[in-house]
């Protein structure tokens, strides 16, 4: 509560705003009275209606700032109109009784009256200014209500923008889990390579391998699905990449059952686990690394299975942020699954993913 | 003349830093390491005088080679990854290039490599 308040408080601007106001009407309203006492013969100096006047002026000051906290407290929730009507009403009492009462008592003390007569000189005053009291109230708060609909609709757009930002990053995040930057840099340091080597031919087909994986990724929309060919023409443009880079050491082999190939699974789906496991095989110091990849099918499900070789130093501990990433997604996607990663009887590092062929594809 | 090691479990990369080097004067033997190990037993069998170092290489990694080699071998660093900044900058190098780089910087850090290997062989002698 005591921070709702503290956010609802109007900021200096608004206070030295109310402040200067008030000031001008209580300066304009003394010196009009001060003329009609003149008109009327009455012996009163300027200052004297001045000073007189300045408790009901000054108390509006504070009044004003008080109503604005109020009807930002009152507007900052969802209410139905009729609450909003009847906070509205009771602010209204509650600051105009106050207004009254603490201006009255100023009065009497600046002027040195007798306090008995405070509840007669408040009613003989009520009856002649409860109307305008009431109307200046209501021309406050609409100026209030105005303020706080301003500032609501600054923060929603603002909201709006830090959405914004916030779908941009999540975006980028998602490109990056899709694509490793380093990767991205690694490739075309080795289509500039090839450029220098004078090798036109296959810095071109290097570059050309890249392009398709960014229109893949730029172009895909992130909650389609995609069908094994493609994912398996992807895994082939980065396993080309790869291997003009560690032409020694990686070696290929894919096949895919021909049942397989227009199956609709996850995008991008498959490639972290081939990604994975090229960074192992790359951890090999002097042994070529087979990845061997087969997609099958297997009844109402989908078998992927992928076989590389693993150093027995292998600085790549555990499994990267692109394994633990397919796990959550696969989690997320289906009821039954499997995702193995493990080391077989001969050595090698195995990877077993199996999942439901979606309805979509029966 | 100066004997260089260039260290990248990259084929395509050694080439390459061989191939710029072939446009560079006084410069002597070449060797080449594809992994952290196989380079520390070059670095102590031939004692080259710059070493072009890759970081990310099976066995170990650049950084730690770095830390096991003499200090009067000129190191530069040729690494993707700009993270590794901050690990770099634990070690003595003469210089890093993030790749892909251009012709300029290899060569501006190569000449920097060079200098202070003539500065440090006029010392001895």
């Amino acid at each position: 509560m005591k921070s709702l308040i503290q956010a609802s408080i109007p900021n200096k601007f608004f206070m030295i705003c109310a402040a200067l106001f008030w000031f001008a009407v209580h300066t304009i309203y003394a010196h009009l009275q001060f003329r009609a006492f003149e008109e009327s013969e009455k012996t009163q100096g300027w200052l004297i209606s001045w000073y007189e006047l300045s408790p009901w002026f000054t108390t509006y000051i504070f009044l004003t700032i008080a109503l604005y906290t109020l009807t930002k407290i009152i507007e900052g929730k969802d209410r139905f109109v009729g609450q909003r009507i009847v906070l509205h009403f009771l602010a209204m009492v509650i600051l105009l009784v106050a207004y009254w009462i603490i201006s009255t008592a100023i009065f009497f003390t600046i002027t040195s009256r007798d306090f008995t007569t405070f509840h007669s000189f408040i009613y003989t005053m009520l009856s002649g200014t409860i109307q305008l009291d009431l109307l200046i109230y209501l021309g406050l708060l609409s100026l209030c209500l105005s303020l706080c609909f301003h500032d609501k609709r600054i923060q929603e757009k603002l909201d709006f923008k830090n959405l914004q930002t916030a779908l941009l990053d999540e975006q980028l995040k998602t490109l990056r889990t899709q694509l490793n930057p380093h990767f991205l840099f690694n490739a075309l340091n080795t289509a500039v390579s090839l450029i220098r080597l004078k090798r036109d031919d296959e810095a071109v087909q290097a570059l050309a391998e890249l392009s398709s994986m960014l229109r893949k990724i730029l172009e895909h929309k992130n909650d389609a699905g995609s069908k094994v060919k493609e994912e398996i023409a992807f895994i082939k443009n980065y396993l080309c990449i790869q291997q003009m880079r560690f032409s020694d050491k990686l070696d290929v082999n894919i096949s895919v059952a021909e049942n397989c190939l227009e199956l609709e699974i996850p995008n991008m789906l498959l490639h972290p686990l081939v990604e994975n496991a090229v960074q192992h095989g790359s951890q090999l110091e002097s042994n070529r690394n087979l990845v061997d990849l087969s997609v099958s099918r297997e009844g109402n499900q989908l078998l992927v299975k992928l076989t590389n070789k693993v150093a027995e130093n292998d600085q790549h501990k555990g499994f990267g942020i692109g394994v633990s990433n397919t796990r959550d997604r696969l989690a997320k996607l289906y009821k039954d699954y499997r995702l193995d990663l493990c080391t077989n009887r001969e050595g090698f590092f195995e990877t077993t993913l199996a999942i439901p062929i979606s309805v979509a594809n029966v | 003349m100066f004997d260089i090691l260039i260290v990248d479990d990259e084929q395509l990369a050694r080439e390459t830093i061989k191939y710029l080097l072939t446009q560079c004067d006084g410069i002597g033997r070449v060797f080449e390491a594809n992994n952290g190990k196989s380079a520390l037993q070059i670095a102590k069998q031939y004692q080259p005088k710059i070493v072009m170092l890759d970081i990310e290489m099976p066995n170990i990694n650049g950084i730690e080679v770095a830390k096991r080699l003499p200090d009067d071998i000129s190191i530069i660093f040729i690494t993707a990854f700009s993270h590794f900044e901050e690990p770099m900058s634990t070690v003595k190098c003469t210089g890093y290039l993030l790749k892909p780089f251009k012709d300029a910087e290899f060569y501006q850090c190569f000449e920097k490599a060079r200098a202070i290997q003539s500065k440090l062989s006029q010392q001895v002698t």
